[in-house]
């Protein structure tokens, strides 16, 4: 079970196999309830949207469409709706003072030129970072809390045509310095599904 | 729907991949990049800065009990999903339907519904202990003796948690618009309703969560007193039960 490919372990969940199911549990469980925590900010309610997740993914694994994305990719988009349905549904809004991410753990990580997936997420993570905090709000309200243009410009007391503005010299920024450099060179624009070293889904990688 | 242009599309892609835009905007963005390659090739970095983003989160350490809970509900489910309602509405109601056309008894059906009252109180109290469960997987977590007169029970709480459960037995139902109220004790003497509850006889022993403003570190104890139904600001009836923390 250790060497199969999230691919394959989302076929095995699909043909209701628990093993597979716990496998990719096991797998991504801490990224699950990582993002489930940054957008509700509570570890409870973390905890039990991660397990809504998982039950989802057991629910549904025989919607995953390999051509639209990697497994992680879909199962991190299912929590993150999830996660702000939660937080819909409870009519909160974590406080905005919480909006960087406390835990120091990508300090810990192998350096940036290590290849693979987790040194991109860990770039893009301190390229959010470094945005100016005018163009960092904004994106993360929309993207952690789910806001449109006028809820942030509420959240913020700003004028929406500022929040549009912000929002998109901040992710032009991105564009520019995540997104380009892996285009440099390469035919196609970088795709989360496509076959990189430390992918689960191109090689089976042991835990 | 009317297509956005190529500059409108351009610069709200980002605000797209966030999910930020409005759903006539979105549609509108939408509807431009099904018939604009150059369009398309650009959505697809900033998609990529949006599935980034979900990948882009520091990895939280799961606590044992959530895969413990999973395992949990795959097994109902395994067998058949969890008890269902032995009584829906929907058959209530046919079986009212029944009465009226033959004219059954009408004690078959209060019958009827006092079942379904008593599966809502089943209902209501598998939230209750579930949330317990969670709390006293908790490593903080703590249970602690509640004492009355004529009544006991436990409390379950976390110090960190601003929740706790109280699990308790030997109350009476309240006659009249009276209710039981769960009062937090600060160390100043000062009380904070945790919210007010109900016993029923179809019940041997009821389970409450009460909620605080404050996590449980901030209280000394924790009591219970019959007010009027709704609640009172402060309490002002008999003390049943107290805990200390």
């Amino acid at each position: 079970m250790p060497d199969l490919t999230d691919q394959q372990l989302i076929a095995g969940v699909a043909a209701r196999d628990e093993r597979a199911l716990l496998h990719l549990y096991d797998r991504y469980a801490a990224k699950v309830l990582g993002l489930a925590t940054r957008v509700l900010g509570e570890a409870m309610a973390a905890e039990e949207v991660t397990q809504d997740v998982f039950l989802k993914l057991w629910a549904h694994a025989e919607s995953y469409v390999a051509t639209r994305g990697a497994v992680s990719t879909w199962l991190l988009t299912i929590a993150r709706r999830t996660a702000l349905d939660r937080l819909r549904a409870e009519n909160r809004r974590p406080a905005l003072a919480d909006e960087s991410d406390p835990d120091d753990t990508w300090a810990l990580l192998p350096d940036q030129s290590t290849q693979g997936d987790e040194a991109r997420w860990r770039a893009l993570h301190f390229a959010v970072g470094a945005l100016p905090t005018t163009q960092r709000r904004p994106i993360e309200l929309a993207f952690f809390r789910g806001l449109s243009h006028s809820e942030i410009a509420e959240a913020l007391n700003w004028p929406i045509g500022t929040v549009k503005t912000r929002i998109r010299l901040g992710m032009a920024r991105l564009r520019m310095e995540w997104t380009a450099p892996d285009e440099a060179g390469k035919s196609e624009p970088q795709r989360t599904d496509v076959s990189r070293g430390g992918g689960h889904d191109s090689a089976p990688r042991r835990l | 729907m009317k297509a956005a242009s190529h500059k409108t599309t351009l610069e709200s892609m980002g605000a797209h991949a966030l999910g930020a835009l409005a759903p006539r905007e979105a549609a509108a963005l939408e509807a431009h990049l099904a018939v604009c390659p150059a369009c398309q090739h650009e959505a697809r970095a900033y998609q990529a800065i949006g599935d980034g983003l979900l990948h882009a989160v520091a990895e939280r350490t799961p606590p044992a009990r959530i895969r413990a809970g999973l395992i949990a509900a795959l097994g109902e489910r395994r067998g058949g999903g969890p008890a269902p309602r032995r009584f829906s509405f929907a058959r209530v109601g046919a079986l009212a339907g029944l009465v009226l056309a033959i004219g059954v008894s009408l004690g078959l059906i209060s019958q009827v519904i006092a079942l379904r009252l008593q599966v809502n109180a089943l209902g209501d109290q598998l939230r209750t202990n579930q949330t317990a469960l969670a709390l006293v997987a908790y490593p903080g977590a703590r249970s602690l003796p509640v004492e009355g007169d004529n009544a006991g029970g436990t409390i379950v709480i976390d110090d960190d948690q601003r929740v706790g459960v109280l699990i308790t037995w030997g109350l009476p139902p309240l006659e009249g618009a009276r209710a039981y109220q769960v009062w937090l004790v600060a160390p100043d003497g000062t009380r904070t309703s945790g919210g007010t509850f109900a016993v029923t006889r179809a019940m041997p022993y009821t389970s409450v969560v009460f909620q605080a403003e404050a996590p449980m570190s901030a209280f000394r104890g924790l009591g219970v007193t019959i007010e009027p139904a709704g609640g009172s600001p402060a309490p002002t009836g008999p003390r049943v039960l107290r805990a200390d923390f």
